[in-house]
């Protein structure tokens, strides 16, 4: 019965979408948020069965099978995207009330729905390439919607082709680790992949494999260099920017969690995801910094975030990810939706100016990794969680995020609230999700060689730099350097681009 | 010239030892060029930020040219031709709207004065066919050209885009109130000076544009003297061509107005306040000019031809006849609804009998939403009698709410606020303060947090998920999305925390404020036992343009504010007794009574009425009238409403609660939209007229009006801001792209203060499409302001001939100003400074 529940599960946005299309006054597209519940369901029935749900049309042996399965990993993030695909679908509903091309609009957001749903339940390598591939298609449909718009049809072409290269990635690495596998199933790639010593004439294949698969995941989550296209798909309705920063982007981070087994034993994939996902957060972020139109600001906050994503990925703390995914895509959609509400801001600046910040920087520096460091000591003492070496680099940023939090609130009491706050969800949610993983993405023992430091303290004097740079800005404005990189970060970017 | 010109590096030396070579010729002079400045500067209307975007006249510079000139102007500006189109007014004629009479008599109105060019031999059939010819095609080289123009005239790399594009990425760094962290070095300094300091480091336009760096290098730092450099440089380039500068400076304005008029309310608002402190600090519109005008320089050498800089293309003879013909239209259309007012106007009984005094007073704004409301509440009883007053209530006062720093207009934006006034707490003062403020700092720094580089991360991951319980609050509750400040940091309501205080106020100045609030309203004499001021507000969620739909008299606020002062100053027993001495005489038991119309959901909303009143069946009857009329009006305005025609009421209740609420409503109600009409004269004359809420309507009794004081107010202001208000939605109608905010669902946020469209635009006013058309149809109908005044002609001349802009305005067909004759029942329209009588002989 589960199995075909999975079944209509993964179509059900597209039946609803037809259903109240015929039947508007007895279907209310509102009955899109049943499959979120459906999916919340299925993954605590997999949770306390321990196995996946299944479904499977046709078997080839252990290579390939044809069907779908649910486990906790792919069903948490299900429910996620539902959640916000159900609230995009309806708020699409009135947003385009006007619009004549309303109809194909809301079927095209329904694909896009069903495919990634299909996406994040394969079990297999060919059928995630193709609902992949599938996906691309429909959001490509969704950025033209205004297709007499030059600069939409600019943003969804140069979308086109990003993500014609991200294919091509996915699908060499495919090859490359059934050749080394033989087989495309997800379950059995990694089984092997942490139990079986490579052959020794594969052992170069495997590396392309696994290297090739880490940058198509980069190509989807819009690492840097691929980000450029994401700032300009403006010229499409709101809530396709909600669905696709909130639901498509973050495949490419699932995909790497998904694998996650794989990687472990490439280090050198994992080593890029870090550098480059650590540079992408930091480039990012610091453009963001200076955008003045709040989509754009999003969706620079966006490549940031994917790239702090794919830095967790490539740090190893998989289920730290999973709570990035899912924490950010929640926090994306909202802010999309919600973003005509900026404007309240220019109502609070004239009642009440904003206050200067404290220009006391190393106090609450010292506060935040004290903070962290005591964490880490406690972490040590359990032998649990925050003690691999990878994860200090997370608690620096976590560290200085209550230095931040200090920082910007005029009153210690509320900072300490703030801070309390953040670390105790920080933590439980991580105790959660990494409870409710622990039997799906296997882990393997990390390979930590001396360039894995060289890449941790990389990567954490760039959250240092930003912090120092980030309470600096009045003096940074002074300086020539400081001019000339505000003017690159407004034009959005340094590269040509 | 060409190979002097690709010889690139040294380009702007070599045009001094050229201009030394030239020297006979005689280039403009600095002043000529400043003067030209001055003139393409006035063109531009003002532009309000998002916080109280009041409606504008997108063409108010135009006012002392003719209304067909202007559009001339309009089209080889920017391309567009502002008249509807032709299928609209097909559709008008094939439904019998517009009658072959109204053509024959708006042609010859036209041919009187003299206006026709053309000369042609229009007539009725000619007319009806040219509706059919086909849509004419007007390109870039029919229009005034920049040289960004000639370049993209020459291939298709768009460079005007470009630099529009560009401008407003660097004025929206200049102009933001918030978005960004990182705000723009050298913002302290003016726009010219801190975009020169900047802009010779962006690698953009130099892409396009080689010389862009070393020209923004060399030239000075005060924006005057840029210009003047850059005018005389480029008539070193003229050759025996005449530049003409001023459709030249005009043309480049036009590529950002969006900017203009926003830079532009700072040089408006410093002239009504008589100060220079803006537009010293951030500069005027001259920075703008210098700033486009160094983009449009930089591309000198890649234009082959000069020769058309700053013109048209021989003016199309075609085009020409478009605009005429389509003027000829809109007259008769116009011409046609006044056919229709008039019919209905109340001749017969001119003064029903108001001797037997009415049971309330109720005042409103005189907004077209309050017409139907009006109409409404007179029909429930004949003991109300309702009063139509600009919304502020003729209180010039600026509002500083409980804890905060800085202050709310709430009084229109043409009068400059002389009375602060503020809110004070019933108790705890100092405590609630902290509160509310902490509140706001909260904010702030959440904000801070979320957009920070190093905290952004961690609050994504754990606040993420209280995102999700907001988005599912929003979704499937109608949960709000907006910071509501009314209420920010208060425990209770707040009208139980907070009062609007005036004890600061001498009571010489109350006297003064209440006493010409009364008069100007025509509310000295036989007063009711309960007089109500109802001003108004909308209600929506999400909406950047959310004070669009408030008050307009309230500088784009909620109107409770006033109702709330006026009602206090004249209930305190003090003010009554100043106003005895100015022969006001109220009533001992007369209760005034603040309240506010909630335009979206059709509330009329009385903070604890039954307080005001002893006699409870009076409350009962009160509150039942206000309650039947509201529920009328909303089921009359549901005709209106999409999907809500078949809606019974209490379904319909629903539905404008929904609107109100709901974060993905792009059109939480229908606002001023189809106005077209503006009565100045006694209630009686309209009172059992359906004007269907298109009508602003204002009270006014000639014979109470010895000095013509009332209507010289009602002249140069109300009449001002309604026909401000007409023109921006008659302009956003007809091109909601260029003239409006475009499409709502591609709106973007800029700098916290307005709205751009997509990825990056020029900054956008006026109105979205949905505001003014219903599915690519017009909803609103594009026809100009025909204002009926109910006083003799020679008293409006007298006031036209006094005012220099209203005489402008009139003359030039901005508006239509008609005088109504009560006794003679004649009504006269003012045309070419004559009146001619149209009940007779025109049209009948």
């Amino acid at each position: 019965m589960f199995e075909s529940i999975l079944f209509v599960l993964l179509i059900f946005p597209r039946i609803i979408n037809d259903l109240s299309e015929t039947y508007p006054l007895q279907v209310k597209r509102e009955w899109v948020y049943l499959s979120a519940f459906g999916f919340a369901g299925l993954t605590l029935f997999s949770f306390v069965q321990k196995s996946p749900v299944q479904i499977q049309f046709a078997s080839f042996a252990d290579i390939l099978s044809l069907g779908f399965s649910l486990d906790v990993l792919s069903g948490l993030i299900a429910t996620t995207v539902m959640l916000i695909g159900a609230s995009v679908m309806c708020f699409s509903e009135r947003y385009l009330d006007d619009d004549p091309k309303r109809s194909t609009f809301q079927k095209h957001l329904a694909n896009t729905l069903c495919l990634v749903l299909c996406m994040l339940n394969a079990t297999n390598l060919l059928i995630f390439w193709l609902a992949w591939v599938g996906t691309s298609y429909f959001l490509h449909q969704l950025l033209s919607h205004f297709s007499d718009r030059p600069a939409a049809q600019m943003a969804a072409n140069q979308k086109f082709w990003i993500s014609r290269l991200g294919d091509f990635f996915i699908l060499t690495a495919s090859i490359a680790l059934f050749y080394v596998y033989g087989t495309l199933e997800f379950s059995t790639i990694t089984t092997r992949a942490t139990q079986m010593v490579l052959e020794p004439g594969h052992k170069g294949v495997f590396y392309l494999g696994a290297v090739f698969l880490a940058v198509g995941a980069m190509t989807k989550s819009a690492q840097f260099p691929f980000h450029y296209w994401l700032p300009n798909t403006m010229e499409t309705p709101t809530p396709v920017s909600a669905l696709m920063h909130a639901g498509i982007l973050n495949a490419g981070g699932y995909l790497i969690v998904r694998m996650g087994a794989l990687l472990e034993q490439a280090p050198m994939a994992l080593h890029l995801l870090a550098l480059i996902g650590g540079f992408t957060a930091f480039y990012g972020s610091l453009i963001m910094l200076t955008q003045t139109n709040v989509k754009k600001s999003l969706a620079y906050s966006t490549i940031s975030q994917m790239g702090f994503m794919m830095l967790q990925c490539g740090l190893g703390a998989f289920s730290v990810a999973v709570v990035h995914i899912i924490g950010h895509a929640f926090y994306k959609a909202y802010a999309f939706l919600s973003s005509g509400t900026a404007t309240d801001f220019a109502r609070l600046n004239r009642y009440l100016p904003k206050p200067s910040n404290n220009p006391k920087i190393w106090v609450p520096f010292v506060l935040g990794l004290a903070c962290m460091s005591f964490v880490f000591l406690a972490g040590i003492l359990l032998n649990y969680g925050p003690n691999k070496p990878g994860s200090v680099v997370l608690l620096i940023v976590l560290g200085l995020a209550i230095s931040q939090t200090f920082l910007v609130h005029e009153s210690k009491k509320e900072a300490s609230k703030i801070s309390f706050l953040l670390i105790g969800s920080y933590f439980l949610l991580f105790l959660i999700i990494d409870r409710a993983l622990a039997g799906v993405i296997l882990t393997g023992v990390a390979h930590v060689t001396a360039i894995s430091y060289t890449v941790y303290v990389v990567v954490s004097l760039l959250f240092i730099t930003l912090y120092l740079m980030q309470n600096n800005l009045d003096r940074l404005s002074r300086t020539e350097f400081g001019k000339k990189i505000y003017v690159k970060s407004l034009s959005g970017g340094f590269f040509g681009f | 010239m060409a190979s002097k010109l690709e010889k690139g590096e040294d380009f702007f030396e070599n045009v001094v030892s050229f201009k030394k070579n030239k020297d006979h010729l005689d280039f403009l002079k600095p002043k000529q060029i400043l003067d030209a400045l001055e003139e393409a500067k006035t063109r531009i209307a003002p532009l309000w930020d998002v916080r109280d975007y009041v409606a504008v006249n997108p063409l108010f510079g135009y006012r002392d040219q003719k209304v067909l000139t202007t559009l001339q102007r309009v089209l080889s500006l920017t391309g567009t031709l502002l008249l509807p189109e032709k299928s609209f007014f097909k559709q008008c004629y094939e439904t019998h709207e517009i009658l072959d009479a109204d053509l024959n008599t708006s042609l010859m109105l036209l041919q009187k004065e003299s206006l026709l060019t053309l000369q042609s031999d229009y007539d009725s059939k000619s007319l009806v066919q040219f509706l059919d010819s086909k849509i004419i095609n007007i390109t870039k080289k029919n229009l005034t050209k920049s040289i960004s123009d000639l370049c993209d005239i020459q291939d298709d790399k768009k460079r005007t885009d470009v630099i529009t594009k560009e401008i407003s990425k660097w004025a929206s760094a200049y102009f933001d109130e918030g978005q960004s962290l990182w705000k723009m070095p050298g913002k302290e300094k003016r726009f010219f000076e801190a975009w020169k300091d900047l802009a010779q480091w962006d690698a953009t336009f130099a892409k396009i544009s080689p010389k862009f760096k070393i020209l923004v290098q060399n030239l000075p730092r005060d924006p005057e003297k840029a210009v003047v450099q850059m005018i005389q440089e480029l008539e070193t380039f003229r050759m025996n061509h005449s530049l003409p500068i001023v459709d030249y400076l005009a043309r480049n304005l036009a590529t950002v107005s969006g900017w203009a008029s926003y830079i532009q309310k700072f040089e408006f608002e410093d002239q009504l306040y008589e100060r220079t402190d803006r537009t010293q600090k951030v500069g005027g519109l001259v920075d703008l000019i210098a700033i486009r005008l160094a983009y449009d320089l930089s591309l000198l050498d890649q234009v082959h031809d000069l020769s058309q800089l700053g013109r048209p293309a021989n003016p199309k003879a075609e085009a020409l006849q478009e605009i005429e013909c389509r003027y000829i239209w809109l007259q008769a259309l116009e011409i046609a609804k006044r056919r229709e007012i008039v019919k209905c106007f109340n001749f017969s009984n001119p003064s029903v009998s108001l001797e037997n005094r009415p049971l309330a007073q109720m005042a409103f704004c005189i907004d077209v939403r309050s017409e139907v409301i009006r109409r409404q509440l007179e029909s429930q009883s004949n003991q109300i009698q309702t009063i139509g007053f600009a919304g502020f209530f003729g209180l010039p006062i600026s509002v500083k709410r409980f804890g905060f720093s800085g202050h709310d207009s709430q009084c229109p934006v043409l009068i400059k606020p002389s009375v602060e006034v503020h809110e004070s707490a019933y108790r705890g003062t100092e405590k609630l303060k902290q509160k509310r403020q902490g509140a706001i700092y909260a904010l702030y720094a959440m904000k801070g947090m979320q957009s920070s580089m190093n905290s952004s991360f961690s609050v994504a991951e754990t606040f993420g998920f209280a995102s999700a319980i907001k988005m599912l609050l929003a979704a499937l509750f109608r949960m709000k999305p907006n910071v509501s400040i009314e209420s920010l940091g208060f425990k209770n309501k707040k009208t139980e925390e907070v009062f609007l205080d005036h004890a600061h106020l001498d009571l010489n100045t109350k006297v003064g404020l209440v006493a010409g609030a009364l008069q100007n309203m025509g509310l000295t004499q036989n007063f009711a036992p309960y007089v109500f001021f109802f001003g108004h507000g909308a209600e929506s969620s999400n909406n950047p343009y959310e004070s669009a739909l408030d008050c307009g008299a309230c500088a784009g606020h909620k109107g409770l504010l006033n109702s709330q002062l006026l009602a206090a100053l004249l209930n305190d027993v003090e003010v009554r007794k100043g106003l005895e001495a100015k022969a006001i005489h109220i009533p001992e038991e007369t209760v005034f009574i603040p309240g506010w119309h909630n335009t979206t959901l059709d509330h009329l909303i009385v903070d604890d009425l039954k307080s005001y009143m002893e006699n409870s069946e009076d409350y009962m009857q009160i509150s039942e009238i206000l309650s039947s009329a509201s529920e009328s009006c909303l089921l009359e305005r549901a005709n209106y409403l999409p999907h809500a025609k078949k809606m019974d009421a209490k379904q319909l209740q629903k539905e404008v609660c929904r609107r109100a609420n709901d974060w993905s409503e792009i059109r939480p109600e229908w606002a001023l939209a189809r106005n077209h009409s503006f009565i100045v004269a006694r209630r009686p004359l309209t009172r059992k007229m359906n004007l269907e809420g298109r009508s602003f309507l204002h009270d006014y009794d000639f014979s109470m009006d010895t000095h013509l004081s009332k209507l010289e107010l009602i002249m140069t202001a109300p009449m001002i801001v309604t026909n401000w208000i007409n023109m921006q939605y008659f302009a956003s109608t007809i091109d909601p792209n260029k003239f409006g905010t475009g499409n709502k669902t591609l709106n973007n946020v800029v700098g916290t203060i307005g709205c751009i469209q997509g990825n990056e635009s020029d900054l956008l006013g006026g109105l979205s499409e949905q505001s003014v058309r219903y599915k690519g149809q017009y909803f609103h109908e594009p026809v100009r302001l025909q204002v009926f005044i109910e006083a003799p002609c020679q008293s409006i001349d007298e006031i036209i001939k006094r005012h220099e802009m209203v005489r402008e305005l009139i003359d030039n067909g901005w508006l239509h100003i008609l005088s109504i004759d009560t006794q003679n029942k004649t009504i006269k329209l003012r045309h070419e400074g004559s009146w001619i009588n149209i009940k007779e002989g025109l049209w009948n």
